[in-house]
């Protein structure tokens, strides 16, 4: 069975209807590159599938988990889906070591030092050790992104979700936060992530999913379907990025 | 008939003083409690909520705490409840207080961003966890200068609490007048101190500004 | 703005307390209790206000003890404003007040006065060579008076078109008299000399006396058998000669000999 299944998913601001039937599943350890132009619906998708967007019609079930039935425990679930923004929101307040073990202290209830082991290790695992006592706004943004990245992990989630994570750095700090996914690609994580970074989508995953105006439009083998669309809006799509 | 101001009318006063500090405190304790209820409920995803703390919010803003304190003293030993003058002060600034500073920590509290929200809720907490760990410790921040801003105005409009024969620092001020007729000397006392309680309150909110500025 | 704000609440609270009727004392509870609460004034001269050592002191002061004394109980001493004494009394936070009060037949609608116990003259004063003789040459000159007292109610029945300043009370009224802001000073014989004992460089002249103003003690309504009681003692201690000794000793003239009484 998938991990992740979305079936017939419809989903409406107001008027707007922004998804519009999705059907995607996503096994243990795949990864799933989300790619579209801006407004297509690529991040309220992803939104939805941790439940901080309400579906209007479907079904999503996560890790055996129906999200969209009435009385879902999401607190519960979001412990297993991790999920990193665009704009990092690392917490201002809070150290970096406090960032990571925040979650792990209120929502898990462990002990202190068990945290800090673990933000230790996640930390460092992002390649940021030294900056622990650190506070967000003495980081840069690369590195703010990698902390995030490392206080989703220290939850120890069964997927991880990045939502256009690079897509606010300076051109010369995105290698160092793709750097970790690619780690993480190797340790076999699941992952869906949202993309405008197409040589990585080709590399790293394994399958590409192109959105168009809330539907998906073209999905397949990622390196495949981007040397060769199907589609004509998939190509013209391909030749506005990469061109 | 009419004496001198002497050292003894200085101590007086100092002594009428404890009783606007007191009155302060206990106004802003009690208030603050219900002040973090209703800006709570002010900010809460929950229609009801809002509209109860709306409601609350302004009718406390809308009637004068002047009414208020008359509402709490009179009224109530009219219905046979004998209400001192310092519970009627208490209860009445503290109302009155817990509406304002309500809303200052709603503007707070909505001044947080939004992704600071999101952002703990995809990590598992929930909303009071947020509130408290993630939204609370940064609103705190925000607010601390509206919120002395508010708190030196509520020094100086305990005074009010006199209508109901409450004897605070302006009161006394008033009677030491009436004895002395020297109006100049014991309001510029009274006039000092005053400056003293508000100047040493923005003194500390100073501090602790830097200090939380310091820890983030 | 602000005063009218209070005197409309007073008034809300004084009704209030009217409509309800809350249990007022009687004498019997007062002497059940072993204790009369009295409602005197902090910020009255001569009859209410604080002494070198802030203790409260005064002819309503003196009055009250000798009251308690003479009921044989404890005597607590309230401390009200003339702006709330009849409020605390309609609302039996007192049982008594003796807070420097004349009789109004309006007042009287409110609470009982007793016979009155003393007395003073109010009147208009001016500086030397003011060239003001009579109320009726006072013209556009400004009148300064502590708001709501016997002598603003005189004042402003004889001169509806006169200048007057309301002040909280007498010792801002008669700052701003000696200050300058206003040009004639409303108040009692006793303040207009006190003053001049004071600076007798500028001495305060009478103008116009108004008239003699009797002091009452203020009873609940509804309390019949303390109203007699009150009225019994204050005629006992006029016929003796007490009260007009104590007249003199505060307000440096004794009672007329033939005092009225209600």
């Amino acid at each position: 069975m998938s991990l992740i299944e979305l079936k017939e998913v419809c989903k409406r601001f107001g008027n707007l209807e922004v998804l519009k039937d999705i059907d995607l599943s996503v096994d243990e350890g795949e990864i799933v590159a989300v790619i579209g132009r801006s407004g297509s619906g690529k991040s309220t998708m992803l939104r939805c599938v941790n439940g901080l967007e309400p579906v209007q019609k479907g079904r999503i079930v996560v890790d055996g988990t129906d999200i969209t039935a009435p009385k879902a425990d999401l607190n519960d679930l979001r412990q297993r889906v991790g999920m990193v923004f665009q704009s990092y929101n690392l917490f201002p307040h809070l150290s970096v070591e406090r960032n990571v073990t925040l979650a792990l202290r209120v929502v898990r209830k462990t002990p202190e030092a068990e945290a800090r082991d673990i933000a230790h290790e996640m930390v460092t695992k992002v390649g940021l050790a030294e900056k622990l006592n650190a506070y967000p706004d003495e980081l840069s943004g690369g590195q703010q992104q990698r902390v995030a990245i490392a206080r989703s992990l220290a939850m120890g989630p069964k997927v991880m979700l990045f939502d256009e994570i690079t897509s606010a750095l300076d051109p010369e700090l995105v290698g160092e936060v793709l750097r970790v996914l690619e780690t993480l690609a190797a340790e076999g994580m699941t992952m869906i992530l949202v993309t405008h970074e197409m040589n990585f989508a080709r590399t790293v995953g394994h399958r590409v999913v192109f959105m168009h105006e809330g539907r998906i439009h073209e999905e397949g083998p990622a390196r495949a379907t981007l040397d060769s669309p199907r589609t004509a809006e998939l190509t013209s799509f391909l030749d506005a990025v990469l061109h | 008939m009419m004496r001198e101001f002497g050292l003894n009318d200085v101590y007086f006063l100092l002594l009428a003083a404890r009783w606007t500090i007191a009155l302060t405190l206990a106004s802003t304790l009690i208030g603050g409690l219900i002040a973090l209820v209703v800006a709570i409920l002010r900010t809460m995803p929950f229609r009801l909520a809002n509209w109860l703390a709306i409601g609350y919010i302004n009718l406390v803003q809308g009637t004068p705490v002047l009414g208020q304190l008359f509402i709490f003293f009179f009224g109530f030993s009219a219905f046979g409840l004998d209400v001192g003058a310092w519970t009627a002060a208490v209860t009445a600034f503290s109302i009155y207080a817990s509406a304002f500073l309500a809303e200052i920590w709603r503007g707070s509290l909505q001044s947080v961003p939004k992704p600071q929200w999101e952002t703990s809720a995809a990590l598992g907490l929930r909303y009071f966890e947020q509130l408290r760990y993630v939204v609370i410790p940064q609103a705190v921040r925000i607010s601390l200068p509206p919120t002395v801003g508010f708190l030196v105005q509520l020094v100086k409009n305990t005074s009010l609490a006199y209508v109901i024969g409450f004897v605070e620092l302006t009161r006394a001020g008033n009677m030491l007048n009436n004895a002395t007729f020297a109006p100049l000397i014991v309001f510029l006392t009274v006039a000092a101190m005053y400056f003293v309680m508000c100047f040493s309150l923005s003194l500390t909110s100073r501090k602790l500004e830097r200090s939380l500025h310091v820890a983030h | 703005m602000f005063k009218q704000i209070t005197g409309l609440a007073f008034a809300v609270a004084t009704a209030l307390a009217g409509f309800m009727t809350p249990a007022q004392a009687e004498l019997k509870d007062i002497l059940d209790a072993g204790k009369i609460r009295i409602g005197v004034t902090a910020d009255v001269q001569p009859f209410g206000f604080l002494d070198e050592n802030n203790e409260k002191i005064g002819l309503d002061v003196d009055v009250a003890g000798m009251i308690a004394e003479a009921m044989g109980v404890d005597l607590e001493l309230v401390t009200v404003t003339s702006a709330n004494r009849i409020s605390y009394l309609a609302t039996n936070r007192i049982d008594l007040t003796i807070a420097a009060m004349g009789a109004t037949p309006e007042r009287a609608l409110q609470i009982n006065f007793s016979s009155p116990y003393s007395a003073l003259s109010i009147g208009l004063f001016g500086p030397e060579g003011s060239g003001v003789d009579s109320l009726a040459e006072v013209g556009d000159k400004s009148i300064a008076v502590a708001r709501g007292t016997t002598q603003d109610i005189e004042l402003t029945a004889r001169a509806p078109d006169a200048n007057i300043s309301r002040y909280d009370d007498d010792a801002t009224a008669a700052s701003a008299y000696l200050s300058g802001q206003d040009d004639l000073f409303a108040t009692a014989n006793i303040i207009a000399s006190s003053l001049t004992q004071r600076d007798p460089d500028n001495p305060l002249k009478p103008i116009e006396m108004f008239r003699y103003s009797p002091a009452h003690v203020g009873v609940p309504k509804g309390s019949p058998e303390l109203l007699q009681w009150v009225n019994t003692f204050v005629f006992y201690n006029i016929n003796n000669g007490v009260l007009s000794d104590l007249t003199e000793k505060w307000l440096g003239t004794p009672l007329p000999e033939n005092f009225p009484s209600l």
